[in-house]
């Protein structure tokens, strides 16, 4: 049973510096990941089975949630709280420690992106890269497009010249206050300015480079999606290691999509297989899919412990990685009792942490992450409706 | 006192005003002193007010702003209060009569800030200017609203965060119509197997290492399929070969095989009528042929192939061959019929797609299945059938796992692109460089610098929304010119200039010269006004030429960019956000008012189509409170308005229906959205409703209420109603200022639902003893009450009545918010006397509602910045 406690929220010093949070589409089926012991016997369930190498580095949390409405719609509250359109748990930590690399946060998709997951602070949800092939040229910019990054930048100052020279003579015409209005645009202007110099200052260092290489294809088709999903991990796991980013999302799709498991394809769409109406084969290979996700997700956990950051530490040691679902049970679009794995981030892990969602004063999802926005250094003591830090997970 | 003055004085004097505080007149200080400053002198100060003073500074917007509400609370009798001794009605006429005109003397015209373009309006001018589609960058900010909208003036601000948007978004603009030159690409060819290609749903199946097709449905996602790492590079020719042959066909029917391209990125819930078809053939062999054939290909697609001639399929007009097909089926074999039957009676995740065929199978090997009992024209398979033909798709998944067993289908074996072998245009290159040959112009013996002087002449001028002046074209070829000087290519230069163009301040802000609007600034106001997009061509030209100034001809070009549409930017952002419609997509219905997404859009539909049609024919704005007629869909006239008749039940889309006036529904105070938008989704607050009608219904806005006044929550289980709780309002005279204004009209609208549903009483939900929800009655809702001036109302039909009785005053607030949303700044008190006047001389004229907004077009109020 969890509390979650005001008054003795962690105070942990920041240990944490790296949050990747993913995000199911269709959630996974409860019955089939929740294990039934809690605390550190529990048995391992057949979505939990691929990641049995990584169990002492994990926790499994079950009966979380925001006490956020059903429906497809509402998925997004995953990272935002009751009310989708808030800013979401990785902008905050992005504006806090994501400034420092060259991606603040990235958003990323396996499958066709059905619903937002990321919201900055003006409630605007931000687009994801669906192409490896995108984010992997962000990543390791090719000279080419480097040389034109710089040749943008460079003449960029003289179109900023010309602009204030002919705003300048503009102001010379304007009344008092409009006079007033526009040294709002002379402050931006050379705010801008700054921001292109700073940039190209970083333009002549050289980016990282790698030996990974991507298949010639975008796996962009929705039946590729468990192929984009594997694509993404490694390259998140080398935007980690290269420190150009802290701070990703990656959300994982599924719609009508038919996919082949180990050579047998499957009797029905992704999608179709979510409503399974109990049916107890359909669920099977329900969770068939859902165990293919974890499957990808240890082989990402397996790289952070062996790609180190710069104090040749494993980077799953200061790093969050969260696998969880804005959807309780898509069968019935619910969006209660969120499925949940926490891994990395250097906890207590190694449990199952179960709570019942239904007690009145039982904790929310947004408690634990007040323990993870202070264990990442940002002094926080409430997310969205919760207060306070969650006390059984530290 | 004297100190109080010397103090405005030397405030004055240290902002540079030239006008020193005027002494009261003898009568007004009578009155003053007689009837006020028991509670406002000095040092009470009552509410914050201080009356005693001698002189009055009018030239501070703050004191205006002050004497203004004096004004109005000894007009309107609010002041002195009831219990104290009151003026002669000929003395209060006196005193208002002497503010009203220092009023109008000191209050000044015009006066919007340098306003800068909205998000909205910005992407429209850019578009405008490149004449195609941008993507804004994600990071782009909102906009602040203030006073209800989200284009005034003062409030949009540029920020750095703005800026850097401004400049990304400048980059990817200039990226895009002089991008960089396309790399070489080396014909090579894709390679593709049968399963490399696409599965979704039931739309396709691998057997005997053939993919197999058995459908013709018209989304692809349900019958076609196309190689999943295909995606051409270049656009150009490009050969494709496959191998195909036909599985079980029917007697002298081959299989028709079209290919067609798609963008492999695009949506997969698209139809083949929404492709391009390269070609087809008839797959007559069983065994595999080699089909081949040319085909264009754009950079970004693959390849469909599509079973366009199967039986199977399951679009809605093809639902009675789909019942027929199945019919036949049950007539042949009892066995089957009997299986689906069964099937059916569970739940249809169970028998959909492949699962339930392989259950099917099961059940008719099964010896226990009980097929003598079936009949084809029992009542059950009656309804089957039925069933079959409300959810084709869901019927058409498991048959088509029949299918790929039994055929006829259609087999793709492998296929292989080759190419390009010749570069063509897609249609983004062609787009472009239509825009180049459009930008360039021709050169005609000109040098360099006069041909980029024309085009920067003709850039400049539709970007900057007025003629520019020499210098500034000058600097921007300079720039061209320098640029070139350092070796760059002239597109280069130009991916430079119009970079700059779209950072400058000529282009961000609208309307910087002060005073009355020259045609040029007023065709901007006009043009921003009435279509959110910057002067076309025809209004450019009569700016251009002065005669917009002309007020027949300022008149002729707002009757032709009134809106025309519903979906019109005017009329969306308008209604959203005066009538706050904006707010649906926010509000989240309890799901016990039975209030789906889909109702939430009509009815945000059913404002906007209203407001169009007000509009358009020129309806008197009485209509605005109590009309004949909205526009609305059968889900929400039984559910909501309870309307029983006189509205197609068939179908759910928007349609226009008559009412009886005088009745509850209807006009602004009667829409679902309206009072929806007014409450949070799940109950009501008298309060918060009476609020809002005030200040945008009958334009009397209250002042902000006291801090530290928490928020009546009534009591749902009806033990106190919201009228008990706040008749506290009413005992408590501070409080009764207001709410004496606020409630009633309030309470008149508590009949009202959080989405519109009349009521009668408030509701009780709790549960059953198998925990089950059930709602009961609660408390009855009483809804009448007396408007400020003494006429009781019973009710909302009574409220709405007294409102067009007296319309003017509803004309005047929606006049207002119609200026404020065009002019970007508060009317002052001289431009609301000229709108009152124009709202006045309307009514006396037919009281049109879009002869109102082409005499407000007109107004001085309109025509100075």
């Amino acid at each position: 049973m969890l509390e979650s406690a005001n008054a003795n929220a962690s105070a942990n010093s920041a240990s944490n510096r790296r949050l990747v949070c993913i995000g199911g589409f269709l959630g996974f089926h409860r019955p089939a990941i929740y294990p039934k012991k809690t605390g550190r016997g529990y048995e391992l369930t057949p979505i939990l089975k691929p990641l049995e190498r990584h169990r002492e580095d994990l926790t499994v949390f079950s009966g979380l949630d925001h006490r956020a409405a059903g429906g497809h719609q509402n998925w997004s509250n995953y990272l935002c709280g009751r009310k989708v359109g808030r800013i979401s748990l990785d902008q905050i930590v992005a504006a806090e420690i994501g400034q420092d690399t060259r991606f603040p946060s990235v958003q990323l998709t396996a499958g066709r992106p059905a619903q937002s997951m990321s919201f900055t602070r003006q409630g605007i949800a931000l687009p994801m890269t669906q192409r490896p092939s995108v984010f992997y040229s962000q990543l390791f910019a090719s000279p080419e497009d480097r040389a034109h990054t710089e040749y943008l930048l460079k003449s960029g100052k003289s179109a900023l010249d010309t602009v204030l020279d002919d705003a300048k003579r503009l102001q010379r015409q304007v009344s008092p206050s409009d006079k007033a209005k526009l040294d709002e645009y002379f402050d931006s202007l050379r705010d801008v300015e700054v921001r292109m110099k700073r940039q190209l200052n970083g333009v002549h260092e050289a980016p990282p480079t790698t030996d990974y290489r991507l298949p010639d294809y975008d796996p962009i088709a929705p039946n590729l999606m468990l192929e984009a999903e594997t694509l993404m991990y490694d390259l998140m796991a080398l935007a980690l290691e290269t420190d150009s980013s802290r701070v990703m999302t990656l959300f994982l799709g599924g719609l009508g999509q038919v996919f082949t498991i180990d050579g047998v394809t499957l009797q029905s769409g992704y999608h179709a297989l979510s409503h399974h109406g109990n049916d107890p084969d359909k669920i099977r290979d329900l969770v068939s899919v859902e165990a293919q996700h974890m499957v990808r997700f240890a082989r990402f956990l397996d790289q952070l412990k062996t790609k180190t950051d710069a104090e040749q530490r494993p980077l799953l040691d200061s790093t969050i990685v969260m696998m969880g679902t804005g959807m309780g049970d898509s069968s019935v679009h619910d969006n209660r009792d969120l499925p949940l794995v926490v891994a990395g981030g250097g906890f207590k892990h190694g449990r199952h942490l179960a709570t019942d969602p239904a007690k009145p004063d039982a904790p929310m999802m947004g408690n634990l992450f007040v323990c993870l926005l202070q264990s990442l250094g940002i002094e926080r003591h409430s997310f969205a409706d919760a207060q306070g830090a969650l006390s059984a997970f530290g | 006192m004297l100190k109080r003055c010397l103090s405005i004085a030397l405030a004055l004097a240290g902002m540079g005003a030239t006008a020193f505080p005027e002494p009261l007149p003898k009568s007004a200080a009578a009155l003053i002193r007689e009837h006020c400053l028991e509670c406002h002198d000095q040092e009470t100060q009552k509410g914050g007010v201080n009356l005693e003073v001698s002189h009055i500074p009018w030239a501070s917007v703050e004191e205006r702003t002050f004497w203004e509400r004096a004004m109005a609370a000894v007009a309107e009798k609010r002041m002195p209060p009831e219990n104290r001794d009151q003026p002669t009605d000929e003395e209060r006429d006196r005193f208002t009569a002497w503010l009203d005109q220092q009023l109008t003397a000191y209050s000044l015209r015009g006066g919007t800030v340098a306003r800068r373009l909205n998000r909205e309006e910005y992407y429209n001018s850019v578009k405008f200017i490149l004449g195609m589609h941008f993507d804004m960058p994600p990071g782009f900010p909102a906009d602040p609203e203030a006073h209800g909208f989200d284009n005034v003036a003062e409030s949009l601000q540029l920020s750095p965060t703005l800026m850097d948007a401004y400049a990304e978004t400048a980059f990817a603009i200039a990226d895009k119509v002089f991008p960089r030159p396309l790399p070489k690409v080396e014909p090579k060819a894709y390679e593709v197997a049968a399963d490399e290609m696409a599965i979704s749903y039931s739309s396709g199946s691998v057997r005997d290492g053939a993919l197999r097709l058995v459908s013709s449905s018209a989304n692809i996602m349900r019958s076609s399929t196309w190689p999943n790492k295909v995606e051409i590079k270049a656009s150009g020719t490009y050969k494709v070969v496959f191998q195909a042959s036909a599985f079980r066909p029917k007697e002298g029917e081959p299989p028709l095989l079209q290919v067609y391209a798609r963008d492999l990125i695009s949506n997969d819930a698209i139809t083949v009528r929404m492709l391009r078809l390269l070609g087809e053939t008839e797959v007559a062999a069983e065994s595999p042929a080699t089909y081949e054939f040319d085909a264009t290909l754009y950079a970004g697609q693959t390849i469909v192939f599509h079973y366009a001639n199967a039986d199977l399929n399951s679009d809605p007009d093809k639902k009675d061959q789909l019942i027929d097909s199945f019919r036949k089926r049950f007539e042949a074999d009892p066995r089957y019929l009997a299986a689906w039957l069964q099937v059916a009676r569970g739940k249809s995740q169970t028998f959909r797609g492949g699962v339930g065929w392989e259950r099917l199978k099961k059940l008719m090997a099964d010896e226990s299945l009980q097929a003598d009992q079936v009949a084809i024209d029992s009542g059950e398979t009656r309804a089957l059938l039925e069933r079959i033909g409300e959810d084709p798709v869901l019927f058409v998944e498991t048959a088509a796992y029949e299918h790929f067993e039994t055929g006829p289908g259609l087999d793709i074996h492998s296929a292989v692109i080759r190419g390009p072998f010749q570069r063509v245009d897609g249609p983004a290159e062609k787009m472009r460089k239509r825009f180049q040959i459009n930008f360039f112009g021709a050169r005609n013996q000109r040098s360099d610098r006069e041909w980029n002087q024309a085009i920067l002449d003709r850039l400049l001028n539709y970007a900057f929304r007025r003629p520019v002046e020499k210098e500034t074209v000058d600097a921007f070829n300079d720039l061209i010119s320098g640029h070139r000087a350092q070796g760059h290519t002239r597109e280069q230069g130009f991916h430079l200039a119009l970079r700059t163009v779209l950072m400058s301040p000529r282009f961000l802000y609208r309307s910087l010269k002060p005073g009355r609007l020259d045609a040029h600034d007023l065709a901007t106001r006009l043009s921003y006004f009435l279509t959110s997009n910057p002067p076309d061509y025809e209004l450019r030209q009569l700016a251009d030429s002065g005669k917009l100034n002309d007020p027949a001809v300022l008149r002729k070009e707002a009757e032709r960019l009134l809106p025309t549409t519903p979906d019109a930017s005017m009329i969306q952002r308008f209604t959203g956000q005066w009538l706050d419609t904006r707010a649906l997509a926010d509000i989240m219905p309890d799901p016990r008012l039975n209030f789906t997404d889909a109702d939430a859009d009509a009815a945000k539909q059913e404002v906007e189509r209203f407001f169009l049609e007000m509009l358009q024919t020129n309806r008197p704005m009485t209509d605005f409170i109590d009309p004949d007629f909205t526009y609305t869909t059968a889900s929400i006239a039984k559910k909501i308005y309870g309307l029983e008749e006189g509205f197609d039940p068939a179908t759910n889309i928007i349609q226009r229906i008559t009412l009886s006036r005088g009745g509850r529904y209807g006009g602004v105070l009667g829409q679902a959205a309206v009072l929806m938008a007014t409450a949070n989704g799940v109950d009501t607050q008298p309060v918060i409703r009476g609020v809002w009608a005030l200040e945008n219904i009958l334009g009397d806005p209250p002042p902000p209420p006291p801090e530290a006044v928490p928020a009546i929550t009534p009591d749902t289980a009806g033990a106190t109603t919201t009228r008990e709780l706040l008749k506290a309002h009413m005992a408590d005279p501070d409080c009764a200022r207001c709410h004496r204004k606020i409630d009633p009209v309030g309470f008149a609208l508590e009949n009202f639902d959080a989405v519109g549903r009349w009521r009668t009483h408030y509701p009780v939900y709790g549960r059953d003893d198998q925990g089950r929800e059930t709602v009961k009655q609660g408390a009855r809702i009483d809804s009448s009450g007396q408007l400020p001036d003494g006429t009781p109302i019973k009710d909302i039909v009574d409220l709405k009545l007294w409102v067009v009785e007296h319309i003017d005053r509803f004309s005047n607030c929606l006049a207002e918010k119609l200026l404020v949303y065009a002019t970007g700044r508060i009317p002052t008190y001289v431009e609301r006397k000229e709108i009152a006047r124009i709202v006045k001389a309307n009514r006396e004229n037919g009281n049109g509602f879009r002869d109102l907004i082409l005499a407000l077009i007109d107004s001085v109020t309109f025509r100075t910045k």
